[in-house]
């Protein structure tokens, strides 16, 4: 049921993966097949929280041949602001979800002549499909998984069975740590893809970077807007003479969008563009992986889901009805 | 082929340099390698007219990330490296392209869809009547890796 571009799941199978990550089966409650998602693709969760609507996104771990069902995978956080400490606690088979249609911002590269997907815990959840896909299609590919121990290694088994000779596992508490050595020596012509906590996927970007991977090479996921260090509050001017004030614990989209200024806006993490807005005067702290280091240098433009101002007052071309 | 650099212009800072051309290509590179030599730095040469294209494959290939690729050569050897390397996976910030010889472009007929050559002057004046149907066609920055030619726009609308 599609209810503003958003679908009614029920909740129909839950699977204790690891003590902390659970398996969530989702089929439409008019029981329709799913719209088709290609491996990479991730849904947002619409929860009810203390301050209002929460969006979660996870990846879609399930086949994206069974349009029946979509699966995810959700760890608890041990900080959790709601999303996971919902759906490990209170969520039970038969609940009824909102999602949106799944989204896809970190798909397989169709240039790249290997694949290299690298995992920190629950991070292994978009390489899922999309060893599915590398499989299917011939194409080659390895996986690097990083966990605490085997015991919190999701999937564990089923990579074992299904990807034996592609998949590398390493167990950090059993002094087998994963490390960057895996991206030297591959050949010219190899992606690297990334999803892990952001001090993990920052590492090996960087690492890739100095390694000599080019840019549009190297992939990542976010599921959050990066952490940014201590994010100050500044003031938004907009071309129709209005001010506004995005606090430090608010991004600049949020401010907008509470203000009642509709600005398109799709991945909220700083992915998409979607947001972009032009700068008039002042000039922007980038925090998003979308715009080249050309485009940040030209302060021309900045994307308010994860950017912010390193000048007082950030003036920008708000045309929008 | 609007990847195709007029000069070779030196990217400092990769593991492995891999210079290869046609025998004027190779001295077009001449200042690359004095600098590789002088720095020390780890290069290799392919010798396009000497060695077999499978070998020139295969070198291309065994290249590892960090390698940086300098291909000069006439245009139709150039497009053949250009075409493997594109394949391999070499992006634009692995690899130039430097033409060597006459210059020469190709442009595809809005009309009749055939594909001409200008070379010298023509270039220049950026008009020419296609050789198929006739047609005037104004030479554009239009470039079309798949037919690699330009595309022709009618240049008189009578």
């Amino acid at each position: 049921m599609k209810l503003d571009n958003r679908l009614q799941v029920e909740i129909n199978e839950i699977v204790q993966e690891t003590a902390t990550i659970k398996r969530f089966t989702l089929v439409q409650t008019n029981k329709s097949a799913l719209p088709a998602f290609s491996p990479g693709s991730h849904i947002i969760l619409f929860l009810n929280g203390r301050g209002g609507e929460l969006e979660r996104r996870y990846s879609l771990v399930g086949d994206p041949d069974r349009r029946g069902n979509y699966q995810i995978a959700v760890k608890l956080h041990e900080k959790s602001s709601g999303g996971s400490s919902y759906l490990h606690n209170k969520a039970q088979i038969g609940d009824i979800l909102q999602i949106s249609f799944p989204k896809n911002y970190f798909p397989l590269s169709f240039q790249a002549r290997h694949h290299v997907f690298i995992a920190a815990g629950i991070g292994i959840t978009p390489f899922l499909s999309m060893m599915r896909e590398c499989k299917e299609q011939g194409a080659s590919f390895e996986l690097h998984y990083s966990t605490k121990t085997i015991d919190d290694c999701a999937f564990h088994s089923y990579l074992k069975k299904e990807y034996p000779q592609h998949t590398q596992f390493y167990f950090t508490k059993q002094e087998n740590r994963i490390n960057t050595t895996i991206l030297l020596d591959q050949y010219i012509g190899t992606h690297v893809y990334l999803c892990g906590p952001a001090g993990f996927t920052s590492s090996f970007s960087r690492a890739a970077a100095i390694i000599g991977y080019p840019n549009a090479s190297i992939h990542y996921e976010y599921f959050s807007t990066p952490t940014m260090f201590k994010p100050r509050s500044f003031i938004l001017e907009l071309t129709n003479g209005s001010f506004l004030t995005v606090p430090a614990e608010k991004s600049t989209l949020d401010v907008l969008l509470e203000a009642g200024y509709p600005v398109p806006h799709s991945c909220k993490v700083g992915h998409c563009g979607t947001c972009e807005l032009s700068i008039l005067e002042g000039e922007a702290e980038h925090n998003d992986s979308f715009l080249s280091t050309k485009q940040k240098e030209s302060q021309a433009c900045f994307l308010p889901c994860v950017s912010r101002s390193k000048t007082k007052t950030l003036k920008v071309d708000y045309s929008y009805k | 082929m609007n990847d195709i650099k007029n000069g070779p212009i030196f990217q400092p800072g990769k593991k492995h340099y891999v210079l290869c051309g046609d025998e004027e290509g190779l001295n077009t590179l001449n200042p690359i390698k004095q600098i590789l030599t002088n720095e020390q730095m780890s290069f290799e040469e392919i010798h396009l007219i000497l060695e077999c294209s499978s070998e020139v494959d295969r070198k291309l290939e065994m290249q590892k990330i960090g390698t940086f690729l300098y291909v000069a050569a006439e245009r139709k050897k150039l497009r053949k490296v250009l075409s493997m390397a594109t394949k391999l996976g070499y992006s634009p910030e692995e690899a130039q392209y430097i033409i060597v010889g006459k210059e020469e472009k190709r442009i595809f007929c809005c009309r009749c869809h055939v594909i001409s050559s200008v070379c010298g002057e023509s270039i220049k004046r950026g008009i020419l009547n296609c050789p198929a149907c006739s047609l005037k066609l104004e030479l554009s920055d239009h470039y079309s890796s798949i037919k690699d030619a330009y595309l022709g726009y009618v240049a008189e609308v009578k």
